[in-house]
């Protein structure tokens, strides 16, 4: 069974006459990752503003565990149901790795006694040791920025994670030991991982991929 | 709970905003707050006045410069006995001619008048000697009927002592009559002119003054009568807005036409003038200072909208709702406000009476005091104003939805 559902999904941007993206079906389900590759002006980050509730399609639905994404409450939506690695990374930058995390899991209402100790573990997880976890954002290197926030959206353990291209800025090293995390998250934990790059590299790990070509989810493989 | 933790944690992530935010909202509090105290002592000073001022009613000619032949003594104490007032106070000076003795700086009697009958209704026996220009020496002040005080001098120059006999002759041609006092008690004049010292004018001798009560001085026919008799009258309404039905009355009692009954405007202008002139400029200041401030503020917020926008932007991204952004960001603001309020309040507390005492230039004393009245005025506008400036820049960045901030970020 679907977890997130795309029914006849479009986008419009106000004031353009051309669709983003077109009628679009597809249904994501738990224990998967899902690699969607698509050129600049594919429609991606459209996608992924849909997918990461964020925006609204204009035409068709969405459903998330089967309720409508246009009545369900897009704020716990974002902050309970899923969890997304932006490629420019979004994180607080005044605030220290460790702070972005842990802000994250009180947002989402995470029940995790102490929390700290946590965000800790899962910031080693990802590479970052606890000296670098106290540095402020703006300090770190984009790599490094990279991987708080993939700490961030795997510390409240939401059902579906939404990544945009998750290893631009890391080695190959990195790159790999993050997809393992990810590959995990989908197979071991039954999450439902959803990657939007143009890494070739990373379509090796997809259960199911999926390019995107003029606003058009074709599947490939 | 985290809310507020983070509201704290980020006002040390983001130090050079707040110390700016910090400064401002210092200096518009402190601004403001000696506003304030100054504002809240003149009003309590007005209001004191008032009370002290308002409530007394003397009559008086509506033309000044018409015509009468003024009012006799026995309407003054007929329009003095009303359930309207709570006190009277009357004085009256007549002059007298003295029988068989003689008066300081009179060179030999002439039967003109070489004496000043003074009375009064005050227990105090007057300002003189409330504020200690005369003083009681021996004896004792006049209570009954035909008792009276002389002065030292006076006594010496006529060897008279407590008990002593005076006799008082009218001062007007064609007019008989005596008037005997007992002497009770013998001041003594501490005045500059109360020495007199001119020779062949008795009555500018303050010393030669013998002074009664106003119930003996009112019985004397020829006293009361008398050429050059002035007579104060001053009625103390038991409440100042009870002035017109008094007025009523006196004039149901017959008091003339061209009379009025007016409070005791001139005093009460001259102790409230210099306040109010300083409860002015303190109130224009306060604008000035308010409506500064809350542009200051809301530039300040305006210029870091931006870096707040995409904060705002993050938190949203994240699934915190709208209201606990402004929440958590106007918990921000305020805790700076706080921390200003405290500062700024004591400062200004400290700076208030300098300042008032500058302004004013001594023609009145303002005490400032710190009252919990004051406090709470100062820190409603401060936190209100810290309030609106922040909530009209946060509300205006919450408009937009997160994805618009983020992607225009990116």
């Amino acid at each position: 069974m679907s977890i997130l559902q795309m029914e006849q999904v479009s986008y419009q941007y106000a004031g353009s006459k051309k669709k983003v993206l077109k009628k679009i079906n597809m249904a994501f389900e738990p224990g998967k990752l899902y690699v969607v590759v698509g050129r600049s002006g594919a429609g991606k980050s459209t996608l992924l503003a849909l997918l990461s509730g964020l925006d609204l399609c204009t035409e068709g639905s969405m459903y998330y565990e089967g309720q409508d994404m246009k009545v369900l409450d897009r704020d716990a939506y974002r902050a309970k149901g899923i969890g997304v690695i932006f490629q420019g990374y979004n994180l607080l930058t005044n605030a220290t790795a460790l702070e972005n995390i842990v802000l994250s899991m009180n947002i989402s209402g995470s029940r995790e006694k102490d929390k700290r100790e946590y965000a800790l573990k899962l910031l080693e997880k990802v590479g970052i040791d606890r000296d670098t976890a106290v540095r402020k954002v703006l300090k770190l290197s984009g790599g490094e920025q990279q991987r708080v926030g993939i700490a961030r959206a795997i510390a409240h353990e939401p059902a579906i994670i939404i990544a945009d291209e998750p290893t631009g800025n890391l080695d190959g090293d990195t790159e790999k030991n993050i997809m393992e995390i990810l590959r995990s998250l989908a197979h071991d934990q039954g999450k439902c991982v959803i990657v939007v790059t143009h890494s070739k590299a990373v379509s090796k790990y997809a259960d199911e991929l999926w390019g995107l070509n003029a606003g058009n989810l074709v599947f490939l493989k | 709970m985290y809310l507020f933790e983070n509201a704290i944690r980020n006002i040390f992530r983001n130090k050079g905003r707040n110390i700016i935010l910090a400064l401002v909202t210092f200096l518009i509090i402190f601004a403001a707050a000696v506003s304030f105290f100054i504002s809240g002592a003149t009003a309590s000073m007005i209001r004191n006045t008032r009370t002290q001022f308002g409530n007394q009613a003397t009559i008086e000619l509506k033309d000044e410069t018409a015509s009468t032949g003024g009012l006799e003594v026995a309407a003054y104490l007929k329009y003095g006995a009303s359930d309207l007032l709570c006190k009277t106070e009357y004085s009256m000076t007549a002059y007298g001619r003295l029988d068989s003795l003689r008066a300081l700086d009179e060179e030999a009697p002439d039967g003109q008048a070489n004496t000043i009958l003074a009375a009064t209704s005050r227990t105090d026996l007057g300002d003189d000697f409330r504020k200690g220009l005369r003083s009681i020496t021996r004896g004792k002040a006049p209570e009954k009927k035909g008792e009276c005080l002389i002065s030292e001098e006076f006594a010496a120059l006529n060897s008279l002592s407590i008990g002593s006999q005076i006799k008082l002759l009218p001062a007007d041609t064609g007019r008989t009559g005596t008037a005997e006092f007992t002497v009770s008690g013998i001041y003594s004049d501490n005045s500059v002119n109360g020495t007199g010292g001119q020779p062949g004018m008795p009555l500018y001798n303050r010393n030669n003054e013998i002074i009664t009560t106003i119930e003996t001085a009112a019985a004397i026919d020829f006293m009361v009568d008398s050429i050059g008799r002035q007579f104060n009258a001053v009625y103390f309404l038991k409440s100042s807005d009870q002035l017109d039905a008094f007025q009523n009355e006196l004039l149901e009692k017959g008091l003339p036409a061209a009379y009025t009954v007016s409070a005791n405007k001139e005093e009460y202008r001259q102790v409230v003038a210099p306040i109010e002139k300083l409860s002015k400029i303190s109130n224009i200041f306060l604008l000035v200072v308010l409506l500064l401030g809350t542009f200051v503020l809301v530039l300040i917020s305006v210029m870091s909208m931006r870096e707040r926008k995409y904060e705002v932007g993050v938190l949203r991204a994240m699934g915190m709702k709208k209201p606990k952004v402004l929440l958590g960001m106007l918990t921000e603001t305020l805790a700076v406000t706080a921390v200003c309020l405290l500062f700024g309040l004591l400062a200004g507390a400290v700076a208030a009476q300098p300042v008032a005492n500058t302004l004013i230039q001594q023609a009145a004393q303002v005490n400032i005091h710190m009252t919990a009245p004051i406090i709470g005025q100062i820190s409603m506008v401060a936190l209100l104003l810290a309030g609106l400036s922040s909530t009209a820049g946060i509300l205006y960045i919450t408009r937009f939805e997160p994805n618009k901030i983020l992607s225009e970020r990116n």
